[in-house]
């Protein structure tokens, strides 16, 4: 295998390559799950905030 | 055809990345953008660069002489009394091939040349007698070989898609500068920031491969080139566009920014397009050029039809990488937005 790889060195960019790319795409995937998350936490905030307020028609 | 494949690439971009506003959540953006790059990696990097004997003989002329790729086609191969291969490539023509010590046996080249078409690893000993280093079964794509660039030629892949995506987010940049303008809408003001500043991280990428690829191509990192100046009086423009961003708080100075990206879009414009093409310059399409470069030559042969799709594939994966990541720091910057403002 490391004999092969010796032979033919681009594919040792190509896998290089492409284990740095996945590693920026699973890191992009993870911001866009926590920023998912953060949204959803300050929709349920205000959404709290605004059924605990006392409105005129609950007075 | 090339153009076809170009635009379809950036079609399919355009409506996955902007599909119901970009602000949207889209997981099939992101996905199709790890797709189409991690495809793209794979096209430009795994295919051998083949050429011909007599692109080896210039690649021994040559400042850097490396072995190359010949492709041998079936029959093109028979054993000589001298135990010599005597071959032909694909083109027709004909050599001697000598192994040295490292090679496998020249008969079992010979009984494999019977199934399937040869990629010969060869550098010349003279112009008809060449030294087998290695030998393979030929893969389905093969990337033709550009005399004296060689390896170097699959930065097209690269350099280019992500100088396109850094000029593309500045223009962006500057549409939705234009509706913040017209509506007042922080939503805008929050993708044109995101858009600048990601279209200033791919240029820096564009860049800096670039000079790399000069370093080993031109013999420097810098060379005083036309487009290396403009693209660098770009990067400051768009500097400039940041510091500006920092120092503002009221709504009055957003609007001042936002101006300020309008104009810079038309000096993006000019820089990338226009003052390149009219002065001398050591990149493909300057004044003293005779041909505009592979990418944007009407000439069919100038780009082969593989590295065309595998180009379009790498364009569409950067647009929609881009749209991705645009939607990410707009929405970032929204929560900031919403954020500061409850505490304040």
């Amino acid at each position: 295998m490391i004999e092969y790889l010796a032979q033919h060195p681009h594919l040792v960019v190509l896998i290089v390559t492409i284990l740095v790319w996945l590693g920026i795409a699973l890191f992009l995937w993870q911001l866009n799950k926590r920023i998912d998350h953060l949204e959803n936490a300050i929709t349920q905030r205000k959404l709290t905030n605004s059924s605990s307020t006392p409105t005129q028609t609950s007075l | 055809m090339k153009f076809v494949l170009y635009i379809a690439g950036l079609a399919i971009a355009l409506v996955l990345g902007f599909r119901g506003g970009i602000l949207r959540r889209n997981k099939w953006r992101a996905f199709c953008a790890i797709l189409l790059i991690s495809t793209g990696i794979i096209g430009a990097l795994y295919p051998p660069i083949v050429g011909t004997f007599r692109d080896a003989i210039i690649e021994m002329r040559g400042n850097n002489p490396a072995p190359i790729y010949v492709l041998v086609p079936r029959g093109g191969i028979r054993l000589d009394a001298d135990s010599m291969l005597k071959v032909q490539d694909v083109t027709g023509a004909r050599v001697t091939i000598q192994s040295n010590e490292r090679s496998v046996d020249i008969k079992t080249v010979m009984a494999k040349s019977k199934q399937n078409k040869q990629l010969f690893l060869v550098t010349p000993v003279s112009h008809d007698i060449f030294r087998l280093i290695q030998h393979t079964t030929a893969p389905m794509t093969m990337l033709p070989h550009i005399p004296n660039l060689g390896e170097r030629a699959r930065i097209l892949f690269f350099h280019v898609p992500a100088a396109w995506t850094g000029f593309f987010a500045y223009v962006i940049t500057m549409l939705f500068s234009i509706r913040y303008l017209k509506n007042h809408r922080i939503e805008d003001d929050a993708v044109a920031v995101a858009s600048a500043s990601i279209g200033t991280l791919f240029t820096v990428i564009a860049y800096i491969s670039g000079a790399i690829w000069a370093k080993f191509n031109w013999g420097n990192f810098f060379n005083w080139d036309t487009r290396e100046l403009s693209v660098l009086l770009l990067l400051a423009i768009y500097a400039a566009y940041f510091v500006l961003r920092l120092n503002i708080s009221s709504q009055a100075k957003k609007r001042v920014a936002a101006t300020y990206a309008i104009v810079a879009a038309v000096a993006a414009l000019f820089l990338i397009f226009i003052v390149p093409r009219i002065t001398p310059s050591l990149h493909p399409g300057s004044r003293d050029d005779s041909n505009i470069g592979p990418i944007l030559s009407p000439e069919q042969d100038a780009l082969d039809t593989t590295k065309a799709i595998i180009f379009s594939i790498m364009l569409s994966g950067f647009t929609l990488l881009y749209t991705w990541m645009l939607n990410l720091t707009a929405r970032y910057k929204l929560i900031q937005h919403q954020l500061d403002g409850d505490t304040q």
